[in-house]
């Protein structure tokens, strides 16, 4: 199972190139798109699931080209949308029922019973008769989440899945995903948090502005963050200085005033310390090098 | 094409449509609304209009055509409302990405949404079936409910939801689409409709759709056309809204495949719409050209058709005739050749004349024969004319405007095709119209003013039909039936000579009797028998009911029915005649045979329901029990008296309700349009005018209640147009409303005659008419002929006064005055005295006529209007003052005076006594004092009076009326842009002034006033009177009196229209006065306002609009010298 992208761009109306020659490869296993907001994930991954013509590039899903072999695509894709909303009127399994259908299910019986599994597998068969939009936004999502894997698909695309859920269901969507890349599929993940693919992900490719600006495993990634990632304990008058200068991963008081987790190339200050990075620290350590504002206080960047 | 997906789509859409709350409370509210309009119009509980009850069709069509518009929008609502849903959410994007063509997807959206409004449909119908089945009294059919779902509601479903689709994934905003969608609603509904030959009707709401018990749908082509070409055009834009749905194609098969639909659908659609118009347009030329060729050979002389015998036989759908004629040379020089008219639509395979063929030339419905010799004057020719075929309808009614064809023929909802002819294959209809048998010459209506060579003649008629159906023709006695392997002959022989003959053969029913020596028969469809329940208990009396209802008419008239039976046939509700301008007779009526439309939908006294429920209320009102055998012999005269000799119109019937039904049934045409008809080309109307005066001596006065409503009634319009055009032009001049020219031809065609009668004395005159009919009978009559018969009757140039009465726009007018009536003792006896002063001040003679309606008699009718029992007719020479006594022997309701073609608004006057008191000492006056009028003796130099109609009277508004108010006025038709005169809206009365008229408002003749509602008082009116001295004047002001909507007020307690005072202001020498007018003290006439010091030259007085009363009256002003 292979997806194969090649110098793949899409210009929109106005003239913006939301991606630019983008060339992947993804493999079996869990995928990780990972990039800020208006990078260009969203049509990235509108274009793998057939809903957007890419200006340029080819894709191809084994030997199927994306383009031509729609009817055959499609069938082998799940998809679960950003702002995932069910049809309010159904019921939870009845939702799931019209996505089987509409997957290819034609015998009833195997329908009810696929829909039942689902519903077993994502949790949610308790409230198998609940009305979709009586659903928390976990349930939901987890409801996206079954309508994507009915049918069986071979390539299951996600985008952004753990945007605005509690920290509860945030950890258990995860579980969710990580037993699911046990299988042999592809699954796309994109989500411009990274703790969604720590721990997942065997590939992972970041994207800034268009362009892919790594890809490689979360390993690497990380491992490219090696002595770039510091600790440094200052008063509360010198941290405003350090902001200003480098990306602050995080601020905890301490003692002598806060101890800070910075993301800079040379010694932030005299008794700073190197740490040992993780994928968040070298996500922010990336984006920065590629020239994206990572100043992360909300307060100074012109707001 | 993927079936699982689109059944899927489609059950998943239908399954969301029916789970939400647009669509349940639409189709719940629709639902309520037509099960209670089905209650209200279509069951036995409600008081239901009897065209509801009496077609079969007429409830699933209401609701259906009801049903369509709401649903055609609401559906282009849902319709945008589910596209828009799967593009806003992510949602639908799960689904996009699925495995399905866009093909598929936009037909499962297609199918879900009209399956449930399919759904919704049939829960309609079957709502409508339980009504028309248990609660109503209609007869039932089940092709209209299956017809109609598939005629009415899947093409406009396909359409708007075709278009809604389209310009959704076009333009992507939903409000934008349903805005375009409503307006396009709006547009169809409100104006485009109904025009180009209804191709813009996609709501299918004035194409005429019904199904009638006799022939089902009758024409289907023009139905199918246009609701084909919607279906195909609303497919074309569902396969088009598959391409230019937003999903990335997936199939380009598919894709291609509804390109080709779109197109091709399209194409159709355009090519049914374009074939439909080009229909409707061959049609016009066609009858254009049959017009053309009708009015270039009336010139030509021909010989008349002495003699019919008819052998005709009814196959399949077509007709299968030899005529046998005898043409007889009547004119005064021998003819090379003759000349007839038979239906275009039937093709003559041969003409002999004694076995050997005869050379003829056929160009559509002309046919010109020509013998081998000459024929001479006298001379006869018998001609076996063998022709087959079908009716073709456009040679019918040639003459009459396109305007009044296309003319709706609707019953509320229902809009009815009108049918000429009918020749299906298990139902015949022809009358003489349809030129079946061959009609000498041109027919008279084709080609006016030619007078047609159409004679009275002997008929014999025999007709083969299929076994079980009856036919029905003129005959003596009973005709002769023979049954044969080609099925079952009807043979047929009139038993005078008649001006024309009609054959009808059907499935019948037939209830016959005989009531002095005359057959009265009624053929209905089985099933339509709706009238037996209303008749239980009269039985045998029927046959008095007969005989009075025959005495009671004939007496008046003078005229005895001339033949020995008569029948009453049931055609169906499409069977449309028209008026015409030279005869009162229609194809409705023939000699012996009155056609009734199905179950009597647009009868007046048909409605028998309507009879039995106004009778139960009359009754509980009365508080007296009458008998069932007085109930419904009740019933009885009323549909007689209604519908076949016009005496009794009912408010509520079609011909009070819409202006445009020209159908009548009078058997009238029987005792005189069929028995004698005069010919003139200088006066076509001149036969009319001789009907006219019999048609009076039956006649019921019209109710001159429209003036309240309308302004003026259609006499008195018609008598405005009379005085700026001759009658001539009058009666061809289609800028001026059909009833007000109809109107004019009435009123015109009385008074000729009657103004005779009233000069020469009523019973010299009417037995000099009377012996005239006589010795004219079955005969037609020359111009000349009947032209020497009334100058030496009338001892005048007859000519020369029908000529005026032709040409001229010179109308007479009348001053009535001091109307009295009380009791007096003549003798043993105590009479009633009624008298009035009579003045005709201008130089054209005239007639008045007097209708007096006795007190006693109100009690015992019925319904509706009787005849008056007292009538005269008055000369009123020019320039002359007539003081009229009339003693009569009963109490007087009321007195009407009518005025017939003349100045005065109102045209009627009515006055109305109430209990009338004896005066011992007054003379008893019965007669007539005439003087002479001298136009100078009246004027009184130091009398000044300034009345609305005058020149020195002034009005002038302080705001303008509201536009939307006008517009909805109009709208609604209740108001007309141009009228001079307007109704008086006392429920809402206007805000400018407004010219009203009553007999109670001063006037010369025309009795008017303005009026308004009540203001802050810079609105007003002004009198100026130019005095020729200076001097102290009393000043009145003339006030209709409080009589005036009594009634209204009295259900307003009292705070309604002329309680209250009037503000005037009276410029004098010494500056202005403020005068107050109290109304409660008034008087009707003169009331004084004081006493003033005025100068010489123009001097006025004003009334503004401020008053504690709702409605302010403006009428006449009177300046008195001291």
């Amino acid at each position: 199972m292979q997806i194969t992208i090649n110098n793949l761009s899409k210009q929109y109306a106005g003239g913006k190139f939301a991606l630019r020659n983008i060339d992947l490869t993804i493999n079996s296993g869990m995928f990780g798109l990972l990039g800020p907001n208006g990078a260009g994930k969203t049509t990235l991954i509108r274009i793998l699931v057939t809903l957007l013509k890419p200006s340029e590039g080819k894709v191809k899903i084994n030997e199927l080209d994306l383009q031509k072999d729609r009817r055959e695509i499609r069938k082998m894709i799940g998809y679960l949308p950003q702002d995932f909303a069910t049809f309010s009127k159904l019921h939870v399994w009845e939702f799931l029922d019209y996505a089987g259908a509409m997957s290819g299910i034609k015998s009833r019986k195997k329908r009810m019973s696929e829909v039942d599994r689902l519903l077993e597998e994502v949790g949610l068969f308790d409230v198998r008769d609940r009305r979709a939009d009586k659903l928390s936004g976990g349930m939901k999502r987890r409801l996206g989440i079954a309508q994507t894997l009915i049918g069986e698909p071979s390539v299951m695309i996600v985008d952004e899945p753990t945007v605005g859920l509690d920290p509860h269901e945030r950890l258990r969507f995860r579980n969710l995903l990580a037993d699911l890349s046990r299988k042999e599929m592809i699954i796309i993940l994109s989500t411009h948090i990274v703790g969604d693919i720590s721990s997942t992900c065997t590939d992972v490719a970041l994207l800034n502005n268009g362009k892919i600006s790594f890809n490689g495993s979360p390993d690497e990634l990380v491992a490219s963050a090696q002595g770039k990632v510091w600790r440094i304990v200052s008063s509360s008058l010198e941290m405003d200085s350090i902001r200003v200068k480098y990306p602050v991963i995080s601020a905890v008081p301490a003692e002598e005033g806060f101890e800070l987790r910075v993301v800079a190339n040379e010694k932030p200050g005299p008794n700073a310390q190197v740490v040992e990075p993780n994928l968040e620290d070298a996500y922010i350590h990336f984006m920065q090098s590629t020239g994206y504002d990572m100043n992360l206080e909300s307060g100074d960047n012109g707001w | 094409m993927n079936f699982h997906s689109i059944w899927t789509i489609a059950r998943f859409e239908a399954k969301l449509l029916l789970r939400s709350w647009a669509f349940r409370i639409f189709s719940a509210g629709g639902f309520l609304i037509l099960l209670i309009m089905d209650i209200a119009v279509g069951s036995k509980v409600a008081d239901e209009p009897h065209y509801m009850v009496a077609l079969s069709s007429a409830l699933p069509l209401a609701n259906l055509k009801m049903l369509n518009v709401y649903q055609g929008i609401i559906a282009a609502f849902l319709a945008t409302e589910f596209m828009k849903r799967d593009r806003k959410h992510d949602t639908t994007q799960v689904f996009y990405v699925r495995s399905y063509s866009n093909w598929d997807y936009i037909l499962g959206k297609l199918a879900g949404i009209t399956t449930v409004f399919g759904f919704l449909n049939i829960a309609v119908l079957f709502q409508v079936l339980i009504i028309h089945l248990f609660f109503s009294h209609s007869p039932f059919a089940w092709q209209p409910y299956l017809y109609f779902l598939g005629i009415i509601s899947i093409p406009t479903l396909f359409f708007m939801i075709g278009m809604s689709f389209l310009l959704i994934t076009v333009l992507r905003s939903q409000a934008l689409v349903f805005v375009i969608m409503l307006a396009y609603s709006l547009l169809v509904l409100i104006m485009l409709g109904g025009k180009y030959f209804n191709i813009l009707d996609s709501f299918a709401l004035w194409q005429p759709i019904t199904y009638s018990d006799f022939n089902g749908l009758g024409d289907l082509k023009p139905l199918l056309l246009i609701r084909g070409a919607y279906f195909m055009f609303g497919l074309g834009l569902i396969s088009l809204a598959v391409l230019t749905t937003r999903r990335l194609r997936q199939s380009i098969t598919f894709n291609s495949l509804a390109g080709f639909i779109a197109v091709g659908s399209i194409a159709i659609a355009c090519t049914l719409g374009v074939m439909h118009i080009n229909d409707s347009k061959t049609d016009l030329a066609y009858r254009e050209k049959l017009k053309e060729l009708s009015i270039t050979n009336a010139n030509y002389p021909t010989a008349t058709i002495r003699d019919y015998k008819i052998d005709l036989k009814l196959l399949n759908r077509e007709i299968n005739v030899v005529s046998k004629i005898t043409t007889v040379n009547e004119t005064d020089t021998a003819l090379d050749s003759v000349f007839f008219t038979l239906n275009p639509g039937l093709t003559i395979s041969s003409i002999t004349s004694s076995g050997a063929s005869v050379n003829f030339d056929r160009n559509e419905q002309i046919c010109w024969v020509k013998p081998d010799g000459q024929l001479g004057i006298n001379d006869s020719l018998i001609l076996d004319v063998a022709y087959t075929g079908a009716i073709d309808d456009r040679v019918m009614y040639l003459d009459i405007e396109q305007e009044r064809l296309d003319a709706l023929y609707y019953l509320w909802m229902i809009r009815v095709k009108k049918q000429y002819s009918y020749c299906e294959s298990d139902y015949l209809h022809l009358t003489p119209e349809a030129a079946w048998y061959p009609i000498a010459g041109v027919p008279h209506g084709a080609a006016l003013p030619a007078s047609g060579a159409q004679r009275f003649a002997t008929y014999q008629l025999s007709a083969t039909v299929p076994a079980g159906l009856t036919v029905i023709s003129q005959n003596d006695g009973e005709p002769e039936i023979v049954t044969n392997e080609s099925g079952v002959t009807y043979k047929f022989t009139s038993e005078q000579v008649l001006p024309q003959i009609s054959l009808t053969a059907g499935n019948y029913e037939r209830r016959s009797i005989d009531v002095d020596s005359v057959n009265y028969s009624l053929y209905f469809l089985p099933g339509h028998n709706y009238f037996d329940e209303y008749f239980e208990n009269v039985g045998d009396t029927i046959e008095y009911l007969i005989r009075d209802l025959r005495n009671g008419y004939e007496v008046p008239l003078g005229i005895k029915y001339p033949y020995s039976n008569l029948s009453i046939v049931e055609v169906p509700a499409g069977f449309y005649s028209y008026e015409r301008l030279w005869t009162s007779a229609q194809e409705m009526v023939q000699p012996q045979i009155v056609f009734m439309p199905e179950m009597g939908v647009v009868g007046d006294g048909t409605d028998l329901d309507r009879a039995k429920r106004s009778g139960t209320r009359r009754q509980e009102r009365n508080n007296q029990e009458e008998s069932s055998l007085v109930l419904e012999s009740g019933y009885f005269n009323n549909f007689v008296k209604a519908d076949l000799l016009a005496q009794n119109v009912a408010w509520w019937g079609i011909r009070r309700r819409v202006d445009f039904f020209e159908p009548r049934y009078e058997l009238f045409s029987n005792f005189v349009s069929y028995k004698t008809r005069i010919v003139s080309d200088q006066w076509p109307v001149l036969n009319r005018a001789i009907e006219s005066y019999y048609q009076q001596r039956v006649k019921v006065p019209d109710e001159t209640f429209s003036r309240m409503w309308r302004g003026l009634t259609d006499t008195e319009k018609a008598n405005l147009a009379l005085k700026r055009i001759p009658f001539k032009d009058l009666l061809s001049n289609t800028k001026i409303e059909r009833d007000i020219r109809q109107a004019a031809l009435t009123n015109k065609c009385e008074y000729l005659l009657l103004m005779m009668e009233a000069k020469i004395g009523p019973d010299i005159f009417s037995e000099a008419m009377d012996s005239y009919l006589e010795n004219n009978a079955n005969t037609v009559v020359p111009e000349s002929t009947f032209m020497q018969f009334a100058s030496e009757m009338t001892n005048s140039d007859f000519a020369g006064i029908v000529d005026q009465w032709y040409a001229d726009t010179v109308l007479a007018g009348y001053y009535i005055e001091n109307v009295e009536c009380y009791k007096v003792i003549d003798g043993e006896r105590t009479r009633t005295q009624v008298k009035f002063k009579l003045t005709n001040p201008t130089k054209t003679d005239g007639a008045l006529s007097v209708n007096i309606r006795y007190r006693k008699k109100q009690a015992d009718r019925h319904s509706g209007r009787d005849q008056p029992d007292y009538t005269r007719t008055l000369f009123v020479p020019a320039l002359t003052r007539h003081e009229i006594g009339i003693i009569v022997d009963d109490e007087v309701s009321n007195l009407q005076l009518g005025t017939f073609v003349s100045q005065n608004i109102p045209s009627v006057l009515q006055s109305h006594f109430r209990e009338q008191k004896l005066r011992d000492d007054e003379i008893i006056f019965e007669g007539e004092i005439v003087d002479t009028f001298d136009l100078k003796s009246t004027v009184n130099a130091s009398e000044y009076v300034v009345d609305n109609e005058d020149l020195g009277f002034e009005a002038t508004n302080s705001a303008r009326e509201n536009w939307l108010r006008l517009y909805l006025l109009k709208l609604i038709g209740d108001e007309e842009e141009n009228d001079v005169y307007h109704g008086m809206r006392f429920w809402d009365p206007p805000g400018t002034w407004l010219a009203t008229t009553d007999q109670r408002f001063h006037g010369r003749f025309i009795h008017s006033a303005y009026y308004k509602r009540s203001g802050d008082g810079t609105s007003i009116v002004s009198w100026a009177a130019d005095l020729e001295e200076a001097g102290d004047y009393d000043v009145y002001y003339y006030c209709e009196g409080e009589q005036r909507f009594r009634w209204w007020r009295r259900r307003n307690r009292g705070k309604m229209v002329d309680k209250g005072e009037k503000q005037f202001i009276v410029h004098h020498v010494d500056g202005s006065d403020d005068v107050p007018l109290d109304l409660n003290g008034v008087e009707e006439g003169w009331n004084f306002l004081g006493t003033f010091r005025f100068k010489s030259g123009e001097n006025w007085i004003d009334l503004t609009d401020k008053t504690t009363a709702q409605t302010i009256t403006a009428d006449a002003i009177k300046w008195v010298k001291r």
